[in-house]
């Protein structure tokens, strides 16, 4: 039941995802050949490498988030709540599902962002700076990984917080229907919590290893943010969880 | 006959406002029983407790000798008032949709019904008209073998002419020992086939009695005695 429900997620969001890649893409190339003239050939080519990268990461992140949100809020919040909520497949899998299909989803943009860079890339930049801007730290393939690795999880707490947040903000507390704004707000403010705690744990346990370790020893802040970011959105996907099962009401 | 749906003193809350209260009523096997009350009576608080979209509620409820949830979901087959089946949908993919998900689903007979109503399964379900729309919806639900129906307002959105024949599938098709409860407005439509009402007002039940005694009782129809208890409810 479970792949079942994997497929039909999947399904529920091909559309607009594959739709959205193409649209991204055929923008690049459409883009990629208005800057093929002379007058930009030699004069910017670092710069339009640069710019490419920033402007296919934010439009690919905001189009990735925009779409996991109506993803997750159609398929429980909307019309299809009354399908998807009453179907013989209990409310840990079905949130699973959307996890995994959005994680998938996300994993997609960033192939759809990397082929934007490569078009932007050709041409304009050289070889070497193209493969840095895939490659983190220098370009080897295990801080390749590492990156893909890091990508994630941080997509992982974002996905969760977005789910929590909408899910918050259709159920009832209490006596209150919590409002958009309010679950938005929470939402937000659980984002920065997570990041402040982030970096007090790593500060602290950079105390602590020069303390009692040594200075010697290097320090792998990125191995705090994993673990605060992951527990944060493991802790988001618990309370999502407690919200679905108890406290959603479609309206 | 055992009872298909048991409900015993349930409450509902939101904060101060009694969506539900105190209602107890059983549902056995193989009867037709009509949900009626006005636009905020708690039928819709009702019908969301069974299948398990409301919870933080009192009291107990029993479908199928199980708790409200994704288990009891096996035993329900659930018409909202809503175009709940995604409108981008064939409805050939609706159908196997229901073919994935619900063991109890049986395609022959569904497709029966939409071949019966001259209904395109190719077609999206959002080119279909409303009338048409409501007609896929309802083959879905009553295709299932399921042992409670929940139709909350069937014929709400069709013509006069469609709801009979709508009425006329829903009796041909639920299994012998399913029950059907079922939500509407439209009383006059549907007041032969009843085999029981509850008539719900302010989140309390006001009658609960088979449809035939309620008659013979007070001389009236349903139709005439819901146009009486709830004339001055707005």
């Amino acid at each position: 039941m479970f792949i079942k429900q994997l497929k039909y997620d999947l399904m529920f969001s091909r559309n607009a995802f594959l739709g959205m890649g193409a649209l991204l893409i055929g923008m690049s190339i459409v883009l990629r050949m208005g800057l093929l003239t002379p007058m930009h050939v030699q004069s910017s080519l670092d710069v339009w490498g640069f710019l490419s990268l920033s402007i296919a990461v934010t439009v690919v992140s905001v189009a990735s988030v925009v779409q996991i949100f109506n993803l997750y809020n159609r398929s429980f919040f909307k019309n299809s709540g009354y399908l998807m909520l009453t179907l013989p497949v209990n409310r840990t899998r079905q949130l699973a599902s959307k996890l995994i299909v959005s994680l998938i989803w996300y994993n997609f943009m960033m192939i759809v962002a990397s082929c934007m860079i490569l078009i932007f890339a050709i041409g304009t930049v050289s070889w070497n700076h193209a493969r840095n801007s895939f490659a983190w730290h220098g370009g080897s393939i295990s801080n390749f990984f590492e990156g893909i690795f890091a990508m994630n999880v941080i997509a992982f707490l974002l996905i969760a917080i977005i789910f929590f947040g909408i899910t918050l903000a259709n159920s009832v507390i209490g006596r209150w229907h919590v409002h958009g704004f309010v679950a938005g707000v929470v939402a937000i403010l659980y984002l920065i919590l997570t990041v402040r705690v982030a970096t007090f744990l790593d500060v602290l346990f950079l105390g602590m290893t020069r303390s009692f370790i040594g200075t010697f020893m290097m320090w792998h802040s990125s191995f705090v943010y994993y673990i605060t970011f992951l527990g944060f959105a493991f802790v988001a996907v618990f309370a999502t969880l407690h919200l679905l099962k108890n406290r959603v009401d479609l309206r | 006959m055992d009872n298909v749906l048991q409900i015993q003193n349930l409450s509902k809350s939101y904060g101060n406002k009694e969506a539900l209260k105190d209602v107890s009523f059983d549902i056995p096997g193989g009867k037709i029983v009509g949900l009626l009350g006005p636009n905020g009576s708690g039928k819709i608080t009702l019908i969301k407790t069974i299948m398990g979209l409301l919870q933080d509620y009192s009291g107990e409820v029993i479908i199928a000798g199980l708790k409200p949830g994704h288990e009891a979901n096996k035993y329900i087959s659930y018409l909202p008032d809503v175009s709940h089946i995604p409108t981008w949908f064939t409805v050939n993919r609706a159908i196997a949709f229901f073919v994935d998900f619900y063991e109890d689903f049986n395609v022959e007979l569904t497709s029966s019904m939409l071949e019966t109503m001259k209904i395109p399964c190719n077609k999206k379900i959002k080119t279909l008209s409303r009338g048409m729309q409501e007609k896929v919806n309802l083959s879905l639900v009553m295709g299932r073998q399921a042992k409670l129906y929940v139709l909350d307002e069937p014929i709400g959105a069709v013509d006069p002419a469609s709801r009979e024949f709508i009425i006329d599938t829903i009796l041909r098709h639920f299994p012998a020992g399913s029950s059907i409860l079922l939500s509407t407005h439209i009383i006059a439509d549907i007041e032969p086939i009843l085999d029981a009402a509850i008539f719900l007002k302010s989140g309390q039940i006001v009658i609960c009695d088979e449809a035939e005694k309620i008659r013979e009782e007070r001389n009236v129809s349903l139709d005439q005695l819901f146009r009486e208890v709830f004339r001055n409810v707005h």
